[in-house]
């Protein structure tokens, strides 16, 4: 959020505004000197603050002098020429320009450096005595000296900066010797004021008029233009400084708002225009820094959206359906809202490692299941619960809706509960995806008839499905087909239809070996369509009176593990027994037993009835 | 990923230069995501269609095979069916297929259903009651009883005994001549290319051997052709139209290549071939006991022979020619 900039700029803005209303001490300081100071009457000279003055002189001919570090040797001069002749000005001054001579100043240095006051002084002194002809030597070293040494510094200002020295010196020199003439002059008047009458301001022309003309003050004034001229540059600069910093303080105000306007962009373009208004170096660095930061949000939002778009583009979902045949199967629309390209990716790469390459069967996969339950599905696929081929064969398993994959774990509950090993479904595990109410009740039954263990016999479960199956267990035992039953249970997959092709042989007389007998069922050709079969059979239900006309006594009956037989006629027992529970027990009802619900044949009819006669 | 990131000893230069560089990428990332959001969906590859059926296919060469054995069924039925209950059990055995045709236990099988289902059928009137019968019609029904169970007993005699050697069935074949004299199956012949003389020539000698190849009998839906069976070649398109004359004595009518089942040209010609034998058919039944005929006949198909064998375009001169050569021959 942008509280933290607005805030730094705020605070660098104060400080811009604290600054406009801070005095410029130097201006104040040459304000106050040049008020006071009247350099064109040198009757007024004595009034100069000759520290001040200095101070100003110097610093407007040098202006990297700071009045700081001129006001103590300014002070301390300003004391000596107070308090000092202007001849001893005199030596001190030439003292001054003869020490800071290229030729004397290195050993002059030599001579202040020494922090030995005696040996200094004695220094100094040796300079005077080397140097006798300098009158004015042995004057201005003790002029020097004074103060403790601090005007020594002079010497080395003067080094430094003569230009600004000599005049500025000079000038103060010429104040000192001005005021001296006239307080002269003024005696002089005052005598003459005794026999007189002259007016004191009468007088102090007159004594102008006679500096004027004795000093050059022309000249004077003329150098002392220098302060004002440089007082005049001050005030400009001040004028410019102040302009620039109630601009810079706008330009501060304005970038606050402008950021708080570009904050409310996405991303911010620019920040060149916002920097502009920003003097401060570094806060320019933390302006950009934070549009950077502001702009990250929005980069990193575009980054995944393209990430996303590019990874999820129709093209590649496009390119994949294609790759697997599958553009003209499903819905382009469809896919991309079910799955993520990724996800989908993924999925044919699972059902092409369990060889599921038919479009068709893609489509329906595709169409009906999620990522997470194919990976539910796999998971059996690698704990070796499920084959591949089992999947391949029961491509529904992947529809989530039907939840396939629940019914085979109640499915391999119960078959542990019964003792059948899962196993046995190896060949073929369709049975384990059946619904488990089928399952367990068709396990019943096939217990029922002890056929449970001829499982084994047939890889073909189709009749595990079937939900009249205890009915076609008993219609082929009743075409006597029991022994074949025990042999391959998988009969039982067969169409009650396709039975009565053994039928029309048996009614034909014509036997089916074990090995025809497949044979005959399996064909696609029979002597007759199936359509048609049923017009070559005549079954007739047995009627009490046909029952009684056979005569059957239960003697007759012969029986095998499943069946009752009476001639060639055959009867499920466990059908026999249910018929009994409908009747009272006695031994007429057994008979009638094992015909309810037991059409034959015509012929079979015949048979019996030409068997009793024999 | 896309862009740079700022460090803390970046200097103002590089921020602008960061910036300016990030700036740019997300103009660029913009414009890739527009272009992938306006991408239109092609439209789906359109499906080629799938290639329509040959034009030219004949519709007659592909009779299920179901449909051929029907037919099959129908014809041997249908002889057994038209035979009068005094013919003997050779002569009902004669007509039962050849021990040759491919779908002779089937046949037999099939028949012999149906045989029985007759028996049945003729039982429940019996034994439904007499109401509205008259004795004659009585009789009649028992009669017609007896005569289906010794079909069936022929039948059961030709699925349940051995046969030690096949006895080769020798039918006689007698080509009906056209109103002007010359003979159908010869003239039609001629007009017909030499490639499909093999096809006819099996098919006639399917017939001499009682195989009847593919042979169907002509249902009274075709009025005038009612009656008549053909035996084809379904592959080649020939067909040889025949009746039966008697026991083992055959017409043939006539012989042509059906290209198509819708041309009314040669139904109507077909019709008419048979309309003029229809005509004829009673003074063939009587001339087959003619050993003149025989012979005629007997020459007849051997030329008809010659001519699908050498695949000479033989005419009736030469017939006449070989006849009157072996007359005089016999007179020497």
């Amino acid at each position: 959020m942008s509280e933290e900039i607005i805030a730094k700029i705020k605070q660098e803005q104060s400080i811009v505004e604290n600054a406009i209303t801070v005095p410029n001490l130097d201006i104040e300081f040459y304000r106050d000197f040049l008020e006071n100071a009247d350099f064109s009457n040198p009757c007024n000279y004595e009034y100069i603050d000759v520290a001040q003055f200095i101070m100003a002189y110097v610093k407007s001919v040098d202006s990297s002098y700071s009045l700081e570090k001129l006001k103590p040797l300014a002070t301390n001069l300003s004391y000596i020429i107070k308090n000092n002749p202007a001849e001893a000005l005199k030596n001190l001054l030439e003292t001054v320009v003869f020490l800071a001579d290229e030729e004397m100043y290195p050993d002059f240095l030599k001579v202040i450096g020494d922090d030995n006051e005696i040996k200094r002084s004695f220094s100094l002194y040796k300079i005077v005595e080397q140097n006798s002809m300098a009158s004015f030597l042995e004057n201005g070293l003790e002029l020097l000296s004074s103060c403790h040494g601090r005007l020594f510094n002079l010497v080395t200002e003067f080094y430094e900066s003569p230009e600004a020295w000599q005049f500025g010196l000079s000038v103060v020199y010429a104040f000192k010797e001005i005021t001296e003439r006239k307080y002269f002059l003024e005696d002089e008047y005052r005598k003459l004021k005794r026999s007189y009458a002259f007016d004191d301001i009468a007088i102090q022309k007159g004594i102008q008029g006679i500096l004027v003309k004795e000093f050059q003050v022309e000249y004077i004034e003329k150098t002392c233009k220098k302060i004002t001229k440089y007082y005049h540059g001050l005030l400009q600069k001040e004028e410019k400084k102040k302009r620039a910093l109630h601009q810079a303080s706008s330009n501060y105000q304005k970038l606050s708002e402008d950021i708080k306007q570009a904050e409310k962009e996405k991303e911010i373009t620019n920040y060149r225009a916002l920097i502009s208004k920003c003097a401060n170096t570094n806060l320019r660095c933390d302006v950009l820094s934070w549009v950077y930061h502001h702009n990250e949000k929005y980069y990193d939002e575009l980054e995944s959206k393209y990430q996303v778009l590019s990874e999820n583009n129709p093209k590649n979902y496009q390119r994949l359906l294609q790759q697997h045949h599958m553009e003209h199967e499903v819905s382009l629309e469809e896919v991309m809202r079910s799955y993520s390209y990724q996800d989908l990716e993924w999925i044919f790469t699972v059902l092409g490692q369990l060889k599921i390459t038919n479009p068709e069967l893609l489509k329906s996969v595709i169409s009906t299941t999620t990522k997470d339950y194919v990976e539910k599905v796999l998971s059996f696929v690698n704990q070796q619960v499920l084959t591949k081929k089992t999947i391949r064969e029961n491509i529904d398993i992947f529809d989530d809706k039907k939840n396939i994959i629940s019914f085979m774990e109640t499915n391999l509950s119960l078959l542990q509960k019964k003792k059948i090993p899962a196993n046995i479904f190896i060949k073929n595990q369709r049975p384990l995806l059946l619904s488990p109410e089928q399952l367990e009740k068709n396990i019943e039954i096939l217990t029922s008839y002890d056929l449970i263990g001829q499982l084994v016999t047939t890889n073909n479960y189709s009749f595990l499905e079937q939900d009249d199956l205890m009915q076609k267990i008993d219609f082929t035992l009743e075409l006597g087909l029991e022994p074949f039953l025990e042999e391959n249970l998988g009969l039982l997959n067969y169409d009650y239809v396709i039975f009565q092709r053994i039928r029309i042989l048996q009614g034909l007389n014509i036997e089916v070996s074990k090995e025809e007998l497949e044979q005959v069922l399996k064909a696609d050709r029979f002597i007759v369509s199936d359509e048609e079969i049923n017009k070559y059979l005549k079954l007739v239900s047995v009627s009490r009176n046909m029952l009684d006309e056979m005569r059957i006594l239960p003697e007759d009956i012969t029986k095998t593990k499943r069946c009752y037989q009476y001639h060639d006629i055959y009867f499920s027992k466990n059908k026999v027994d249910r018929n009994l529970e409908l009747y009272p027990e006695d031994r007429q009802c057994f008979i009638k037993a094992l015909f309810t619900d037991r059409k034959i044949t015509d012929q079979e009819l015949e048979h019996v009835f030409k068997a009793r006669k024999i | 990923m896309f862009y740079k990131k700022l460090t803390t000893t970046t200097d103002e230069k590089e921020m602008l230069a960061i910036l300016d560089d990030n700036h740019k990428t997300s103009l660029q990332i913009f414009k890739a995501i527009e272009e992938l959001k306006s991408i239109d969906l092609q439209e789906k590859p359109q499906k080629k269609p799938s290639v329509s059926l040959d034009a030219t296919t004949s519709s007659t060469d592909s009779v299920p095979r179901n449909n051929r054995f029907e037919d099959e069924v129908e014809f041997f039925m249908s002889s057994l069916q038209m035979i009068p209950d005094s013919v003997s059990t050779e002569e009902l055995a004669h007509l039962l297929p050849s021990r040759q045709n491919a779908n002779y236990k089937a046949l037999l099988l099939r028949l012999k259903l149906e045989l029985q289902k007759n028996i049945r059928e003729i039982k429940e009137i019996l034994e439904e009651g007499t109401q509205g019968f008259t004795a004659q019609d009585l009789y009649h029904f028992k009669q017609d009883l007896l005569f289906e169970r010794r079909k069936v007993e022929v039948i059961d005699q030709q699925l349940f005994t051995e046969v030690k050697e096949d006895s080769p069935v020798y039918n006689k074949l007698i080509f009906v001549p056209t109103s002007g004299g010359s003979i159908r199956v010869l003239k039609q012949l001629k007009s017909i290319p030499s490639e499909y003389y093999s096809s006819f020539q099996s098919l006639l000698q399917s017939i001499k051997d009682g195989t009847f190849k593919n042979a169907k009998r002509f249902s009274n839906a075709h009025n005038k052709l009612s009656g008549m069976s053909e035996v084809r070649d379904i592959g080649a398109g020939t067909r040889v139209i025949f009746d039966r004359l008697d026991t083992n004595s055959y017409a043939i009518i006539t012989a042509f290549v059906k290209k198509t089942d819708h041309n009314k040209g040669y139904l109507e010609q077909l019709e008419r071939s048979v309309g003029n034998y229809k005509s004829l058919k009673p003074v063939l039944e009587t001339s087959l006991n003619n050993p003149l005929f025989q012979q005629e006949n007997e020459m007849l198909e051997q030329t008809i022979y010659d001519v699908l064998e050498h695949q000479e375009k033989g005419d009736e001169d030469t017939c006449q020619k070989k006849l009157l050569l072996k007359s005089n021959k016999n007179k020497v």
